[in-house]
Protein backbone atom coordinates (compact mmCIF):
# COMPACT_ATOMS: atom_id res chain seq x y z
CA UNK A 1 0.00 0.00 0.00
CA UNK A 2 1.32 2.88 -1.09
CA UNK A 3 2.03 6.10 1.81
CA UNK A 4 -0.43 8.09 0.30
CA UNK A 5 -3.15 5.16 1.39
CA UNK A 6 -2.16 4.50 4.77
CA UNK A 7 -1.54 7.70 5.68
CA UNK A 8 -5.15 8.04 4.16
CA UNK A 9 -6.84 5.23 6.10
CA UNK A 10 -5.31 6.27 9.35
CA UNK A 11 -6.33 10.00 9.14
CA UNK A 12 -10.03 8.71 7.87
CA UNK A 13 -10.05 6.19 11.10
CA UNK A 14 -8.85 8.53 13.35
CA UNK A 15 -11.51 11.14 12.06
CA UNK A 16 -14.33 8.97 12.50
CA UNK A 17 -13.27 8.48 15.91
CA UNK A 18 -13.82 12.25 16.93
CA UNK A 19 -16.89 11.65 19.03
CA UNK A 20 -18.02 14.84 19.82
CA UNK A 21 -17.86 15.63 16.28
CA UNK A 22 -19.94 12.40 15.11
CA UNK A 23 -22.71 14.02 18.46
CA UNK A 24 -22.79 17.33 16.18
CA UNK A 25 -23.39 15.65 12.85
CA UNK A 26 -25.97 13.11 14.56
CA UNK A 27 -28.01 15.96 16.87
CA UNK A 28 -26.69 19.52 16.40
CA UNK A 29 -27.61 19.75 12.64
CA UNK A 30 -30.76 18.17 12.44
CA UNK A 31 -31.83 20.10 15.46
CA UNK A 32 -30.92 23.48 14.08
CA UNK A 33 -32.31 22.52 10.64
CA UNK A 34 -35.83 21.60 12.20
CA UNK A 35 -35.71 24.25 14.70
CA UNK A 36 -34.76 27.10 12.17
CA UNK A 37 -37.72 25.41 9.67
CA UNK A 38 -40.37 25.34 12.43
CA UNK A 39 -39.84 28.09 14.74
CA UNK A 40 -39.45 30.84 12.64
CA UNK A 41 -41.71 32.96 10.89
CA UNK A 42 -43.08 31.09 7.36
CA UNK A 43 -43.70 34.99 6.07
CA UNK A 44 -42.10 35.81 3.29
CA UNK A 45 -39.21 39.25 2.97
CA UNK A 46 -38.32 40.66 -0.01
CA UNK A 47 -34.34 40.67 -0.39
CA UNK A 48 -32.06 41.55 -2.87
CA UNK A 49 -30.00 38.70 -4.20
CA UNK A 50 -26.75 40.82 -4.13
CA UNK A 51 -24.94 37.82 -6.07
CA UNK A 52 -27.14 38.44 -9.23
CA UNK A 53 -28.88 42.01 -8.21
CA UNK A 54 -32.49 40.66 -8.19
CA UNK A 55 -35.12 40.89 -6.28
CA UNK A 56 -36.54 37.48 -4.22
CA UNK A 57 -39.57 36.76 -1.62
CA UNK A 58 -38.84 33.95 0.39
CA UNK A 59 -39.83 32.26 3.44
CA UNK A 60 -38.51 33.63 6.86
CA UNK A 61 -38.20 30.10 8.28
CA UNK A 62 -36.51 28.77 4.70
CA UNK A 63 -34.01 31.81 4.77
CA UNK A 64 -33.43 31.02 8.50
CA UNK A 65 -32.56 27.32 7.79
CA UNK A 66 -30.30 27.87 5.14
CA UNK A 67 -28.69 30.03 7.22
CA UNK A 68 -28.78 27.67 10.39
CA UNK A 69 -27.48 25.02 8.66
CA UNK A 70 -24.57 26.81 6.96
CA UNK A 71 -23.96 27.69 10.46
CA UNK A 72 -23.89 24.14 11.96
CA UNK A 73 -22.28 22.93 9.23
CA UNK A 74 -19.37 25.23 9.20
CA UNK A 75 -18.92 24.48 13.01
CA UNK A 76 -18.83 21.04 12.67
CA UNK A 77 -16.01 20.88 9.96
CA UNK A 78 -14.09 23.61 10.75
CA UNK A 79 -13.92 22.06 14.42
CA UNK A 80 -13.65 18.57 13.01
CA UNK A 81 -10.30 19.70 10.99
CA UNK A 82 -8.95 21.79 13.83
CA UNK A 83 -9.15 18.79 16.18
CA UNK A 84 -7.49 16.09 13.82
CA UNK A 85 -4.45 19.40 12.56
CA UNK A 86 -3.98 19.65 16.38
CA UNK A 87 -3.64 16.35 17.50
CA UNK A 88 -1.60 15.62 14.41
CA UNK A 89 1.11 18.96 15.07
CA UNK A 90 3.93 17.06 16.02
CA UNK A 91 3.23 13.94 15.17
CA UNK A 92 3.36 14.66 11.87
CA UNK A 93 6.59 16.58 12.15
CA UNK A 94 8.46 13.61 13.72
CA UNK A 95 7.34 11.38 10.56
CA UNK A 96 8.50 13.15 8.33
CA UNK A 97 11.50 13.68 10.41
CA UNK A 98 11.33 9.79 9.91
CA UNK A 99 11.34 9.75 5.88
CA UNK A 100 7.79 9.82 5.75
CA UNK A 101 6.75 11.27 2.42
CA UNK A 102 5.62 15.43 3.12
CA UNK A 103 3.25 14.92 -0.39
CA UNK A 104 1.75 12.11 0.92
CA UNK A 105 0.95 13.08 4.55
CA UNK A 106 -0.51 16.87 2.69
CA UNK A 107 -2.82 14.35 0.26
CA UNK A 108 -4.23 12.78 3.11
CA UNK A 109 -5.00 15.75 5.14
CA UNK A 110 -6.66 17.35 2.19
CA UNK A 111 -8.60 13.73 0.80
CA UNK A 112 -9.65 13.60 4.42
CA UNK A 113 -10.86 17.65 4.63
CA UNK A 114 -12.63 16.47 1.48
CA UNK A 115 -14.36 13.01 2.53
CA UNK A 116 -15.83 14.85 5.89
CA UNK A 117 -17.09 18.30 3.83
CA UNK A 118 -18.86 15.95 1.30
CA UNK A 119 -20.18 13.34 3.88
CA UNK A 120 -21.39 16.22 6.39
CA UNK A 121 -22.54 18.46 2.95
CA UNK A 122 -24.88 15.72 2.06
CA UNK A 123 -26.18 15.21 5.45
CA UNK A 124 -27.05 18.07 6.16
CA UNK A 125 -28.46 19.14 2.19
CA UNK A 126 -30.75 15.89 2.81
CA UNK A 127 -32.10 17.61 5.85
CA UNK A 128 -33.07 20.23 4.78
CA UNK A 129 -34.58 18.63 2.15
CA UNK A 130 -36.83 16.54 4.10
CA UNK A 131 -38.76 20.49 5.36
CA UNK A 132 -38.30 21.94 1.88
CA UNK A 133 -38.03 21.45 -2.12
CA UNK A 134 -35.19 24.35 -3.25
CA UNK A 135 -35.64 24.92 -6.77
CA UNK A 136 -32.15 23.32 -7.01
CA UNK A 137 -31.44 21.00 -4.79
CA UNK A 138 -27.92 19.79 -6.20
CA UNK A 139 -26.77 23.66 -6.49
CA UNK A 140 -27.67 23.45 -3.16
CA UNK A 141 -25.47 21.05 -2.09
CA UNK A 142 -22.75 22.13 -3.89
CA UNK A 143 -23.12 25.33 -1.66
CA UNK A 144 -23.05 23.55 1.72
CA UNK A 145 -19.91 21.51 0.32
CA UNK A 146 -18.50 24.41 -0.12
CA UNK A 147 -18.87 26.42 3.63
CA UNK A 148 -17.54 22.80 5.05
CA UNK A 149 -14.08 23.07 2.91
CA UNK A 150 -13.90 26.65 3.63
CA UNK A 151 -14.00 26.25 7.43
CA UNK A 152 -12.39 22.85 7.32
CA UNK A 153 -9.33 24.49 6.18
CA UNK A 154 -10.22 27.53 8.44
CA UNK A 155 -9.94 25.02 11.25
CA UNK A 156 -6.44 23.49 9.95
CA UNK A 157 -5.33 27.19 9.75
CA UNK A 158 -6.29 28.10 13.46
CA UNK A 159 -4.40 24.85 14.41
CA UNK A 160 -1.25 26.56 13.54
CA UNK A 161 -1.72 28.89 16.21
CA UNK A 162 -4.28 28.07 18.93
CA UNK A 163 -3.21 25.17 21.22
CA UNK A 164 -6.38 23.94 22.77
CA UNK A 165 -9.65 22.25 21.46
CA UNK A 166 -11.63 24.66 23.67
CA UNK A 167 -9.86 27.78 22.33
CA UNK A 168 -10.50 26.16 18.77
CA UNK A 169 -14.15 25.47 19.23
CA UNK A 170 -14.92 29.03 20.82
CA UNK A 171 -12.93 30.51 18.05
CA UNK A 172 -14.39 28.69 14.91
CA UNK A 173 -18.30 29.18 16.61
CA UNK A 174 -16.98 33.49 17.15
CA UNK A 175 -15.83 33.30 13.39
CA UNK A 176 -19.41 31.46 12.33
CA UNK A 177 -21.83 33.88 13.86
CA UNK A 178 -19.76 37.02 12.84
CA UNK A 179 -19.76 35.39 9.43
CA UNK A 180 -23.52 34.50 8.93
CA UNK A 181 -25.35 36.88 11.20
CA UNK A 182 -24.72 40.22 9.23
CA UNK A 183 -25.58 38.45 5.83
CA UNK A 184 -29.04 36.94 6.69
CA UNK A 185 -31.70 38.87 4.52
CA UNK A 186 -33.90 38.48 7.61
CA UNK A 187 -32.41 39.09 10.46
CA UNK A 188 -30.32 42.10 9.27
CA UNK A 189 -30.42 45.22 7.35
CA UNK A 190 -26.38 44.98 6.05
CA UNK A 191 -26.77 42.19 4.45
CA UNK A 192 -26.68 44.26 1.37
CA UNK A 193 -23.42 46.38 1.98
CA UNK A 194 -20.08 45.70 0.36
CA UNK A 195 -18.50 44.58 2.82
CA UNK A 196 -20.62 41.27 3.12
CA UNK A 197 -18.98 40.07 0.36
CA UNK A 198 -15.60 39.52 2.28
CA UNK A 199 -17.18 37.13 4.67
CA UNK A 200 -16.06 33.17 4.76
CA UNK A 201 -20.07 32.15 3.63
CA UNK A 202 -20.74 35.07 1.27
CA UNK A 203 -20.31 32.30 -1.80
CA UNK A 204 -22.39 29.73 -0.04
CA UNK A 205 -24.98 31.99 1.29
CA UNK A 206 -25.57 33.93 -2.33
CA UNK A 207 -25.39 30.43 -3.89
CA UNK A 208 -27.75 28.71 -1.51
CA UNK A 209 -30.46 31.65 -1.99
CA UNK A 210 -30.52 31.22 -5.56
CA UNK A 211 -30.22 27.73 -5.42
CA UNK A 212 -33.34 27.56 -3.00
CA UNK A 213 -35.83 30.57 -4.47
CA UNK A 214 -34.24 30.77 -8.40
CA UNK A 215 -34.04 28.61 -11.74
CA UNK A 216 -30.48 30.58 -12.21
CA UNK A 217 -27.42 28.75 -12.35
CA UNK A 218 -25.68 30.92 -10.01
CA UNK A 219 -22.09 29.93 -9.59
CA UNK A 220 -20.16 33.26 -9.82
CA UNK A 221 -20.30 34.03 -5.88
CA UNK A 222 -18.46 30.24 -5.48
CA UNK A 223 -15.91 30.34 -7.45
CA UNK A 224 -15.16 34.09 -6.73
CA UNK A 225 -15.63 33.89 -3.17
CA UNK A 226 -15.34 30.62 -1.69
CA UNK A 227 -12.98 29.28 -3.54
CA UNK A 228 -10.35 32.07 -2.72
CA UNK A 229 -11.24 31.99 1.23
CA UNK A 230 -10.17 28.39 0.22
CA UNK A 231 -7.20 28.37 -2.08
CA UNK A 232 -6.03 30.91 0.44
CA UNK A 233 -6.50 28.69 3.21
CA UNK A 234 -5.42 26.09 1.98
CA UNK A 235 -2.17 27.77 0.85
CA UNK A 236 -1.17 29.02 4.28
CA UNK A 237 -1.65 25.30 6.01
CA UNK A 238 0.55 24.16 3.49
CA UNK A 239 3.19 26.37 3.99
CA UNK A 240 3.11 26.47 7.15
CA UNK A 241 3.62 22.43 7.23
CA UNK A 242 6.54 22.47 4.94
CA UNK A 243 8.12 24.79 6.93
CA UNK A 244 7.31 23.24 10.50
CA UNK A 245 8.88 19.78 9.03
CA UNK A 246 11.80 20.88 7.93
CA UNK A 247 14.42 19.26 9.27
CA UNK A 248 18.16 20.57 9.60
CA UNK A 249 20.24 17.35 8.16
CA UNK A 250 23.79 17.74 9.64
CA UNK A 251 26.37 17.59 7.01
CA UNK A 252 27.29 13.87 7.79
CA UNK A 253 30.50 12.79 6.30
CA UNK A 254 32.29 9.70 7.02
CA UNK A 255 35.30 10.56 9.58
CA UNK A 256 38.04 7.96 9.99
CA UNK A 257 39.27 7.36 13.54
CA UNK A 258 42.04 8.58 14.97
CA UNK B 1 35.91 5.38 13.75
CA UNK B 2 34.07 8.77 14.89
CA UNK B 3 30.24 8.67 13.68
CA UNK B 4 29.69 11.89 15.46
CA UNK B 5 30.77 14.77 15.64
CA UNK B 6 30.00 17.96 16.98
CA UNK B 7 31.88 21.23 17.09
CA UNK B 8 30.86 23.95 18.75
CA UNK B 9 27.61 24.46 19.03
CA UNK B 10 26.03 27.00 20.11
CA UNK B 11 22.44 27.69 21.11
CA UNK B 12 20.50 30.62 22.26
CA UNK B 13 16.29 31.35 22.47
CA UNK B 14 15.69 34.93 22.73
CA UNK B 15 18.47 36.27 25.14
CA UNK B 16 18.92 32.93 27.18
CA UNK B 17 22.09 31.07 25.58
CA UNK B 18 21.48 27.56 26.36
CA UNK B 19 24.41 26.00 24.25
CA UNK B 20 27.87 27.96 24.40
CA UNK B 21 30.24 25.76 22.49
CA UNK B 22 29.58 22.14 22.72
CA UNK B 23 32.03 19.81 21.50
CA UNK B 24 32.04 15.94 21.30
CA UNK B 25 32.45 13.01 19.64
CA UNK B 26 31.05 9.50 19.44
CA UNK B 27 32.17 6.20 17.67
CA UNK B 28 30.81 3.42 16.07
CA UNK B 29 30.07 0.80 18.96
CA UNK B 30 29.78 3.27 22.00
CA UNK B 31 27.15 4.17 24.63
CA UNK B 32 27.68 7.84 25.59
CA UNK B 33 25.61 9.76 28.43
CA UNK B 34 25.27 13.17 28.59
CA UNK B 35 24.25 14.21 32.19
CA UNK B 36 23.56 17.53 33.38
CA UNK B 37 20.40 19.40 35.83
CA UNK B 38 17.61 20.13 34.97
CA UNK B 39 17.37 22.95 31.77
CA UNK B 40 21.29 22.48 31.56
CA UNK B 41 20.20 22.18 27.72
CA UNK B 42 20.25 18.63 27.46
CA UNK B 43 17.26 18.28 25.58
CA UNK B 44 17.88 21.41 23.12
CA UNK B 45 21.66 19.58 22.20
CA UNK B 46 19.66 16.06 21.32
CA UNK B 47 17.37 18.12 19.55
CA UNK B 48 20.26 19.50 17.69
CA UNK B 49 21.92 16.12 16.62
CA UNK B 50 18.20 15.06 16.09
CA UNK B 51 17.62 17.46 13.24
CA UNK B 52 15.13 18.64 15.30
CA UNK B 53 16.31 22.34 15.61
CA UNK B 54 19.34 24.21 13.95
CA UNK B 55 22.40 25.55 15.80
CA UNK B 56 23.37 29.12 16.11
CA UNK B 57 26.94 28.40 15.17
CA UNK B 58 28.76 25.11 14.94
CA UNK B 59 28.27 22.44 13.06
CA UNK B 60 26.91 18.54 13.83
CA UNK B 61 28.73 15.45 11.45
CA UNK B 62 26.66 12.24 11.59
CA UNK B 63 27.42 9.23 9.56
CA UNK B 64 24.52 7.17 9.11
CA UNK B 65 20.93 7.09 9.70
CA UNK B 66 19.62 8.51 12.60
CA UNK B 67 16.94 7.43 15.20
CA UNK B 68 15.52 10.31 18.13
CA UNK B 69 13.54 9.06 20.25
CA UNK B 70 12.10 12.57 22.26
CA UNK B 71 11.69 12.94 25.99
CA UNK B 72 7.96 13.24 25.63
CA UNK B 73 6.25 10.91 23.67
CA UNK B 74 5.72 12.03 20.80
CA UNK B 75 2.72 9.79 19.21
CA UNK B 76 -0.58 10.06 17.43
CA UNK B 77 -3.67 9.38 20.12
CA UNK B 78 -6.23 8.04 18.06
CA UNK B 79 -3.92 5.70 16.39
CA UNK B 80 -3.24 2.30 17.96
CA UNK B 81 0.42 0.27 18.31
CA UNK B 82 0.46 -1.54 15.73
CA UNK B 83 -0.80 1.48 13.07
CA UNK B 84 2.03 3.89 14.39
CA UNK B 85 4.77 0.31 13.27
CA UNK B 86 2.64 0.57 9.89
CA UNK B 87 3.52 4.11 9.95
CA UNK B 88 7.32 3.99 10.70
CA UNK B 89 7.75 1.15 8.36
CA UNK B 90 6.52 3.37 5.54
CA UNK B 91 8.44 5.78 6.70
CA UNK B 92 11.67 4.26 7.02
CA UNK B 93 10.68 2.21 3.76
CA UNK B 94 11.34 -1.23 5.73
CA UNK B 95 10.36 -4.18 3.69
CA UNK B 96 9.07 -5.95 6.77
CA UNK B 97 7.53 -4.67 10.54
CA UNK B 98 9.52 -7.89 12.30
CA UNK B 99 12.16 -5.63 13.93
CA UNK B 100 9.72 -3.57 15.53
CA UNK B 101 7.39 -6.34 16.47
CA UNK B 102 10.42 -7.71 18.19
CA UNK B 103 11.12 -4.94 20.11
CA UNK B 104 8.08 -4.52 21.43
CA UNK B 105 8.19 -8.53 22.52
CA UNK B 106 11.43 -7.71 24.29
CA UNK B 107 9.93 -4.65 25.99
CA UNK B 108 6.93 -5.87 26.95
CA UNK B 109 4.15 -4.44 25.21
CA UNK B 110 2.86 -6.91 22.56
CA UNK B 111 -0.31 -7.37 24.82
CA UNK B 112 -1.03 -3.62 23.84
CA UNK B 113 -0.78 -3.33 20.16
CA UNK B 114 -3.98 -3.07 18.89
CA UNK B 115 -4.68 -0.74 22.06
CA UNK B 116 -4.49 3.05 21.08
CA UNK B 117 -2.51 4.77 22.23
CA UNK B 118 -4.97 7.09 24.61
CA UNK B 119 -5.40 4.43 26.31
CA UNK B 120 -2.04 3.44 27.16
CA UNK B 121 -0.25 4.23 30.50
CA UNK B 122 2.66 6.59 30.55
CA UNK B 123 5.21 3.55 30.56
CA UNK B 124 3.66 2.00 27.79
CA UNK B 125 3.68 5.02 25.39
CA UNK B 126 7.39 5.54 26.26
CA UNK B 127 7.56 1.63 25.02
CA UNK B 128 6.32 2.46 21.77
CA UNK B 129 8.00 5.57 21.34
CA UNK B 130 11.73 4.28 22.21
CA UNK B 131 11.01 1.49 19.45
CA UNK B 132 9.61 4.03 16.69
CA UNK B 133 13.52 5.34 17.55
CA UNK B 134 14.91 1.78 16.93
CA UNK B 135 12.96 -0.08 14.44
CA UNK B 136 14.99 0.44 11.45
CA UNK B 137 18.52 0.01 13.14
CA UNK B 138 19.89 3.41 13.15
CA UNK B 139 23.52 3.57 13.09
CA UNK B 140 23.20 6.63 15.39
CA UNK B 141 20.60 6.46 19.09
CA UNK B 142 19.60 9.50 20.51
CA UNK B 143 17.37 8.49 23.27
CA UNK B 144 16.77 11.41 25.58
CA UNK B 145 15.78 9.96 28.87
CA UNK B 146 14.66 7.22 26.83
CA UNK B 147 13.52 5.09 30.49
CA UNK B 148 11.04 7.19 31.93
CA UNK B 149 7.75 5.14 33.40
CA UNK B 150 9.16 1.94 32.89
CA UNK B 151 8.80 -0.71 35.77
CA UNK B 152 12.57 -2.31 36.98
CA UNK B 153 12.40 -5.19 34.62
CA UNK B 154 11.51 -3.28 31.44
CA UNK B 155 14.25 -0.73 32.61
CA UNK B 156 16.89 -3.60 32.52
CA UNK B 157 15.71 -5.50 29.23
CA UNK B 158 16.39 -1.41 27.83
CA UNK B 159 20.05 -1.80 29.42
CA UNK B 160 20.04 -5.22 27.52
CA UNK B 161 18.84 -3.83 23.99
CA UNK B 162 21.60 -0.98 24.37
CA UNK B 163 24.00 -3.07 25.42
CA UNK B 164 23.38 -5.16 22.15
CA UNK B 165 22.89 -2.60 20.14
CA UNK B 166 26.39 -1.12 20.99
CA UNK B 167 27.67 -4.88 20.32
CA UNK B 168 26.56 -4.49 17.07
CA UNK B 169 28.66 -1.29 15.79
CA UNK B 170 25.82 1.00 16.98
CA UNK B 171 26.56 4.52 18.71
CA UNK B 172 24.26 5.00 21.60
CA UNK B 173 23.42 8.67 23.05
CA UNK B 174 21.52 9.05 26.01
CA UNK B 175 20.60 11.81 27.50
CA UNK B 176 19.80 11.50 31.10
CA UNK B 177 19.24 14.18 34.51
CA UNK B 178 20.89 10.95 36.52
CA UNK B 179 23.82 10.11 36.82
CA UNK B 180 23.34 6.60 38.42
CA UNK B 181 24.16 4.43 35.39
CA UNK B 182 27.53 5.23 34.65
CA UNK B 183 28.83 2.09 35.39
CA UNK B 184 27.00 1.09 31.87
CA UNK B 185 28.41 3.52 29.77
CA UNK B 186 31.87 3.96 28.03
CA UNK B 187 31.71 7.50 28.48
CA UNK B 188 29.93 10.28 30.21
CA UNK B 189 30.15 14.03 29.24
CA UNK B 190 28.47 16.65 32.47
CA UNK B 191 26.65 19.12 30.09
CA UNK B 192 27.11 22.23 32.76
CA UNK B 193 26.44 25.81 32.07
CA UNK B 194 26.00 25.02 28.27
CA UNK B 195 29.11 23.07 27.63
CA UNK B 196 30.82 20.18 28.20
CA UNK B 197 32.69 19.02 31.15
CA UNK B 198 36.09 17.62 29.74
CA UNK B 199 35.39 13.87 30.13
CA UNK B 200 36.10 11.61 33.06
CA UNK B 201 36.77 8.01 32.83
CA UNK B 202 33.02 6.27 32.87
CA UNK B 203 32.20 5.40 36.43
CA UNK B 204 34.16 7.92 37.86
CA UNK B 205 31.30 10.91 37.76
Amino acid sequence: MSAYLVACRYALLAVAKNRLAAVLLVVFIPLWITVAKTLTTPKTFPFRLRATGTWLRAGGDEITMISGSLNAVSLLVGFLMFSAARRTRAFDRRLTAAGYSRTALVGSKLTTLLAASVLVSAYATAWMLLFWSPLQPFLLGLAVLADCLVYGAMGMCLALFLPGEVEGLVTIIMVSIIDLAPQNPVASTTADKALVELLPSYGSLQTSLAAGFTRQITLSPLLTHSVVWLAVMTVTVLAAFVLRTRTHQPSGRPHDGT
Amino acid sequence: MVVLRVTAVHKGFGSRQVLRGVSFEARAGQLVGIVGENGAGKTTLLRILSGDLRPDDGHVDLVGARGYCPQYPVLDEELTVRQHLRLFQVAYRLPSPDRALRLIGTLSAAGYLDAPVKVLSGGTRQKLNLVLALMHDPDVVLLDEPYQGFDWETYLRFWDLARELKDRGRTVIIVSHLAHDTERLDVLHHLRDGTLAPPPAAGTA
